[in-house]
């Protein structure tokens, strides 16, 4: 193969490459144990970022939001979407009035807080690790432009 | 006399001047980023800092602000203007919860809406240790600074809500 063959292929191989985990799977390193113990602080993971082009976030999925840049996300779990009801209860996540059951909380305190409705073109989002003081927890309501992908 | 090579080593030399110029010209895009440089040496704190690093590190952050900074931050909600001497005050006091305290900016965008405004968004990642653990921090930042007598200073600080409760 020659000099010049060679350099394209090596060119196109590190475009794609980049164009692909840039644009479609953003690798992640998890800093933070707010998602414990689906994600593991110091684990690895993937932001797919066309999880949403054509359906959007779901009950349960585990979503990527982004701050000012995508250089620094949150991992969340959404529990509710726009016009649902969100209280907690003794720790148990009530949705609509109704508990919900979440076999990926191992974790959980005593948390408690008043219903309230998620806005239209939010989501109501969550980490998994309920065993920390709710005032240290981040979680509330995310516009939905913020959310850069799913996380696999 | 002329010769293509020196005509080359001329224009390799004029190419350097003029990329050094452009490269090291202060522009005010520059200076805001100097200003956030400084901010987060100032906050920076490493374990068992001597206090005259203490005292040095307040009298630069002092000159970072305004004469009143208004400020808003959802959790736990504050807002309004407070003075230079407050706002010191309770950076202050955050310093010295932690035993160590350190700041990393990402995604800085600035803004120059005028010659003497500059809008910037960032994400503070913030990491400090009080009593052996671990507290680590993630928030976006609007900030506002204004030029006077050639200084950039920070005159708004707002704490975007990413997440609504």
């Amino acid at each position: 193969m020659s000099l010049k063959l060679r350099l394209i292929r090596i060119a196109v191989i590190s475009t794609t490459a980049w164009l692909f985990f840039s644009y479609v799977l953003v690798p992640l390193k998890i800093q933070g144990k707010s998602m414990e113990p689906t994600y593991h602080d110091g684990g690895f993971g993937f932001c797919w970022r066309q999880r949403f082009l054509f359906s959007p976030p779901d009950y349960g999925d585990v979503i990527a939001i982004r701050f000012s840049g995508r250089s620094v996300v949150l991992l969340k779990r959404v529990v509710a979407l726009a016009g649902d009801t969100v209280e907690f209860r003794r720790g148990s996540l009530y949705v609509n009035g109704r508990q919900v059951g979440e076999p990926y909380v191992k974790y959980r305190l005593d948390w408690n807080l008043p219903p309230r409705t998620v806005k239209p073109g939010r989501v109501y989002v969550i980490g998994d690790n309920r065993g920390v003081p709710m005032s240290r927890h981040h979680f509330g309501q995310v516009n939905m432009q913020r959310i850069l992908g799913g996380v696999l | 006399m002329i010769t293509t090579r020196n005509t080359v080593i001329l224009l390799v030399i004029l190419g350097l001047v003029a990329a050094g110029f452009i490269i090291l010209r202060s522009t005010p895009e520059k200076q805001v980023r100097k200003q956030l440089d400084q901010l987060v040496e100032s906050v920076d704190k490493e374990p068992g800092e001597p206090t005259m690093t203490t005292l040095t590190k307040i009298g630069a952050m002092g000159k970072l602000f305004a004469d009143t900074c208004q400020v808003t931050v959802d959790r736990p909600p504050m807002e309004g203007e407070f003075s230079r001497k407050e706002v010191m005050d309770r950076i202050n006091m955050a310093r010295n919860y932690f035993s160590e305290l350190h700041l990393r900016l990402h995604d800085v965008s600035i803004l120059l809406p005028t010659d003497s405004r500059a809008k910037v968004l960032l994400t503070l990642r913030i990491h400090g240790i009080h009593d052996n653990e671990e507290n680590i921090d993630t928030r976006e930042l609007e900030l506002i600074l204004d030029r006077k007598d050639r200084k950039w200073m920070f005159s708004r600080v707002k704490v975007v809500e990413v997440l609504e409760q």
